[in-house]
């Protein structure tokens, strides 16, 4: 059995008549990156909230052996959040934050120092360390919140929807830091987003819609079994439709592009030596996992987009 | 662990809150606007009162003695908005759920509540001292007395009061989820204190079921510990005049206060405050710790 460090049993949060989270499970390996999946008020941050010991739950929640509801203090010194919105003091600057956070965690003023130090080049912050958090950009915010996250050493970090509100760069950057962070330091990563490009780095992939966990797996595997890879072809002229037809291929047309479900590279290109003088140009798209979504719940996850 | 947890938190809400120099030095105004309204407007109007009813009475000794009247109240009245006042930064923290952060660090909820209590007594008391001051450097320079007895003993009951309405207004302060809650509480509360304590017009003018009401209240009650001392000299030196006007005087202006027949000692209020402090402390503590949402 893998070294799990979060388990979740039966996880159930209800607001009044509402329900959340409706009895999920599942576990986190230590050190890998687990991604929960799913549109605006599917249960993420939610469970996310239960998980960091903000919120009460019915079910059975385990951090690195420890209970939460019983074991909050100890389980808070082992994990770092890092909040849907960047919410740390407008007013007061990025070391002074940071020294303050760190004596939550009993780290005296010396030792917060060089904690500061070493983070400040390692997620590149040092030049914006005497400025005030409020004054910052989205991006050098998010960086100062992964820093503090993170200036205890914790051994689980949650990211709640970390790039939301970030321009590509943004998003690129936050990334990289976390890649980086988790190489360097050993880190597990929990993170909820609605974007999913940002899934593909994950070990685990958990799908959750109106608080039913629909589907799991690697990316890998659920792209295999829930998206199609597809044909996109060009037509000379009308013969190709009448051809495919006669073939007893379905296909979709948009703009004049006839669209072909295929499983693998290799049909296609089996296709594709049978049309070949049909056609002005082809593509072949993988199936990711936009596809993936769409195809469990039956709607487009940019819906669900800010 | 502990300390250096409650240390940096006191710290930081206090960073917080003079990091907005201009909402300090609008509370401090916020507090000092009754000195200054009764000054200008209602001054004359009291001494004028007193003196038709005792007119045996020498008119600078009767305005020496509203002068600390209305120093002693100031200083419960700036006592107490202040307490409520430095309770934005709580407010703040939980609508902007800056909080949560709080609340994901190793911090026992009680640690968390002392952190913004203690931070609370801090603001407070350097305003209500502020105000204080100069509503003693304002009356001994108009001739009141003062002895330094008397402004020792004034400054504690006063600081008492800053502990005591800390936490009340902490506990009422963490109610509030929004910070336009926050404002309009701040503004019936302020409006309503000038009165509650017998500020704005002497105890003695209420009709007799307010005077009682308000006489168990602990605003008023506070004002007659502070004004004990504030006034003791202004008052012997009127009974050596006429000790039935003093006398009357003392009840009138709410240094000695009763419900009904029950007259209301100076040591039990001293324990009534300390008595809020700590229960309202304790309710603070329940409330912050609930998880809530």
């Amino acid at each position: 059995m893998a070294d799990v460090i979060i388990s979740v049993e039966n996880l159930t949060r209800k607001y009044g008549d509402l329900v959340a989270v409706d009895g999920i499970s599942f576990s986190v390996v230590r050190g890998s990156t687990f991604a929960f999946l799913g549109p605006n008020g599917a249960g993420k941050s939610t469970t996310i909230s239960c998980l960091t010991t903000l919120a009460p739950f019915e079910g059975k929640i385990e951090i690195a052996g420890r209970k939460v509801g019983r074991d909050d203090e100890e389980i808070d010194a082992e994990i770092g959040v890092v909040f849907q919105q960047s919410l740390l003091d407008p007013t007061l600057t990025v070391f002074d934050i940071l020294q303050t956070r760190a004596k939550f965690y009993g780290i005296k003023r010396p030792e917060a120092r060089a904690k500061i130090d070493k983070m400040a080049d390692l997620i590149e912050i040092r030049e914006i360390l005497g400025r005030r958090y409020g004054s910052l950009s989205g991006g050098q915010q998010r960086r100062v919140d992964i820093a503090r996250a993170l200036i205890h050493n914790p051994k689980i970090l949650f990211l709640d929807e970390p790039t939301t509100g970030l321009d590509p760069q943004g998003r690129q950057l936050v990334w990289e830091t976390v890649a980086l962070l988790q190489k360097e330091l050993g880190l597990t990563v929990f993170l909820t987003t609605h974007y999913m490009e940002e899934t593909e780095r994950a070990n685990q992939v958990y799908i959750i819609d109106h608080g039913h966990i629909i589907a799991h797996g690697t990316p890998h595997r659920l792209r295999a079994k829930y998206a199609n890879n597809q044909l996109r072809l060009q037509p000379k002229d009308q013969t190709l439709p009448a051809r495919l037809d006669k073939m007893g291929i379905k296909y979709d047309v948009k703009d004049d592009i006839l669209a072909i479900d295929i499983e693998t590279p290799e049909n296609a290109l089996e296709l594709l030596d049978q049309v070949r003088g049909l056609i002005s140009d082809f593509e072949f798209v993988h199936g990711n996992m936009d596809d993936v979504f769409l195809k469990l719940t039956g709607k487009d996850l940019r819906e669900g987009k800010r | 662990m502990k300390s250096l947890q409650l240390r940096s938190l006191i710290a930081r809400n206090l960073r917080v809150y003079f990091s907005d120099p201009v909402g300090v030095f609008l509370s401090l105004i916020g507090a000092m606007i009754v000195v200054f309204l009764y000054i200008i407007f209602l001054s004359n109007m009291q001494v004028d009162g007193i003196m038709a009813r005792f007119p045996m009475l020498e008119r600078g000794e009767v305005e020496n003695l509203m002068n600390t009247w209305l120093m002693a109240g100031a200083g419960v009245v700036a006592a107490a908005t202040t307490g409520l006042g430095a309770m934005i930064t709580f407010v703040n923290d939980r609508s902007s759920k800056r909080f949560n952060d709080f609340l994901v660090s190793p911090i026992r909820r009680g640690t968390l509540t002392l952190g913004y209590i203690c931070a609370n007594i801090i603001v407070s008391s350097a305003m209500t001292v502020t105000v204080f001051l100069f509503g003693v450097v304002y009356s001994v320079i108009g001739g009141a007395e003062l002895t330094w007895t008397d402004f020792g003993w004034s400054l504690a009951a006063l600081l008492l009061c800053v502990v005591s309405f800390s936490a009340l207004f902490g506990f009422i302060g963490s109610l509030l989820k929004t910070a336009n809650s926050f404002s309009a509480t701040s503004v019936v509360i302020t409006v309503m204190l000038g009165f509650l304590a017998g500020v704005y017009l002497p105890i003695g003018q209420f009709p007799e079921t307010v005077n009682n009401v308000v006489s168990v209240l602990p605003f008023s009650q506070g004002a007659s510990l502070v004004r004990s001392y504030m006034m003791r000299s202004s008052l012997d030196k009127l009974a050596t005049t006429s000790k039935p006007a003093a006398d009357y005087l003392k009840e009138f202006l709410g240094v000695k206060i009763s419900v009904g027949d029950f007259s209301i000692e100076y040591w039990m209020i001293a324990v009534i405050l300390g008595a809020i402090a700590i229960t309202f402390a304790v309710l603070m503590t329940l409330i912050i710790t609930r998880k809530v949402r």
